[in-house]
């Protein structure tokens, strides 16, 4: 066993041997690698410097900063602060309130003027004659009929 | 004063603290998408509805991140509005459907005055897609980390990584093809 072994691991040196005798080395290979690895490191620097060209080239325009400022103003975003509302509120409330109040005067001095008393008491008086209301069940409403018809009289006379 | 006390302060209507922010964040907003974009008025358009935008929403501000990288995801889908908007046109207009290097060749074009090298890296950046734009312009131009590039591009930072190292891979292959044309050019 350890004599086949043996065989095996010399026909594997012979044949790694006879490799490297019909292959050599190409004498270019390590300039090219080396250009290779030069091109590559050339490259990065090249770009590294445009890099850093770039905003010298490109100079910031100087109204920038005005009309980003304008913009903001022209659209509106900036909002009112909770304390800078607090007064405007107050004057729109009392604004409000002032209105309200005066429109109501002015409706009801232009409503007109009905004694709602007397088609009430008449209705309540016939109702009381035909019966439907009972004046021991609704002594309540026997006095006030009678005080709305006594006041119509006094009216009338 | 930190973001969030400025931010705080702007909520309740202090314009002062926001003007602040924006003091603070323009600049870089402004360069990162003048980075994308490629051009200046679409830039400046871009940065001006971010605060707008960013002042409306600030309710949603907590501070868990910071405020760069809260307004840099505004900024970020107001681009791609942008870019959307000016790809359709551009295909309504000529019926050319190709996104990759139309659009601020202009502006490239300038750089050439200024820098070889810059214009190398916008020339490359144009034969870029526009989601590999967008990345590479916060890992070269700004160098933030994986976290942050995340934050602001709403992904899941494994995600963030394995497009980074591919983007980069495809990014200088394709700046040093464009450094050799550019010399071959110069040497005619």
């Amino acid at each position: 066993m350890a004599i086949e072994k043996n065989n095996i691991d010399s026909a594997i040196a012979a044949g790694v041997a006879k490799f490297k005798e019909l292959n050599p080395f190409p004498a270019d290979l390590h300039s090219r690698i080396m250009e290779k690895l030069n091109e590559n490191d050339n490259a990065d620097k090249a770009v590294a410097a445009g890099v850093s060209k770039f905003t010298e080239a490109n100079p910031y325009p100087v109204d920038l900063h005005g009309r980003i400022m304008g913009k903001l103003d022209e659209k509106r975003v900036f909002r009112i602060s909770w304390p800078a509302l607090i007064p405007r509120a107050a004057v729109a409330l009392a604004l409000l309130f002032v209105v309200i109040f005066a429109g109501s005067k002015i409706i009801e001095s232009q409503r007109p003027q009905v004694n709602y008393q007397i088609p009430v008491a008449v209705v309540l008086s016939l109702e009381s004659q035909a019966g439907l209301i009972k004046p021991e069940k609704n002594g309540a409403f026997e006095d006030s009929i009678n005080s709305v018809i006594f006041n119509m009289e006094q009216e009338g006379s | 004063m930190s973001d969030l006390e400025l931010a705080n302060r702007a909520k309740g209507g202090d314009k002062a603290a926001f003007e602040e922010l924006v003091r603070l964040y323009e600049k870089r907003l402004y360069y990162a998408a003048l980075g994308i974009l490629r051009n200046e008025s679409d830039a400046q358009d871009a940065v001006q509805d971010s605060f707008v935008n960013a002042y409306r929403f600030l309710k949603h501000f907590k501070g868990e991140s910071s405020f760069y990288t809260w307004i840099s995801s505004i900024m970020i889908n107001n681009c791609r509005r942008t870019f959307k908007r000016k790809k359709r046109w551009y295909q309504v207009l000529t019926g050319y459907s190709d996104d990759k290097n139309k659009f601020g060749a202009e502006l490239v074009e300038k750089w050439k005055e200024k820098d070889d090298n810059l214009y190398l890296v916008g020339k490359t950046l144009e034969k870029m897609d526009y989601k590999d734009r967008e990345l590479l312009y916060y890992v070269f131009f700004e160098e933030l980390q994986y976290e942050e590039i995340a934050e602001i591009l709403k992904c899941a930072i494994g995600t963030v990584k394995s497009r980074v190292f591919y983007s980069k891979e495809k990014f200088k292959t394709a700046f040093i093809i464009e450094q050799k044309h550019y010399k071959d050019a110069l040497n005619m």
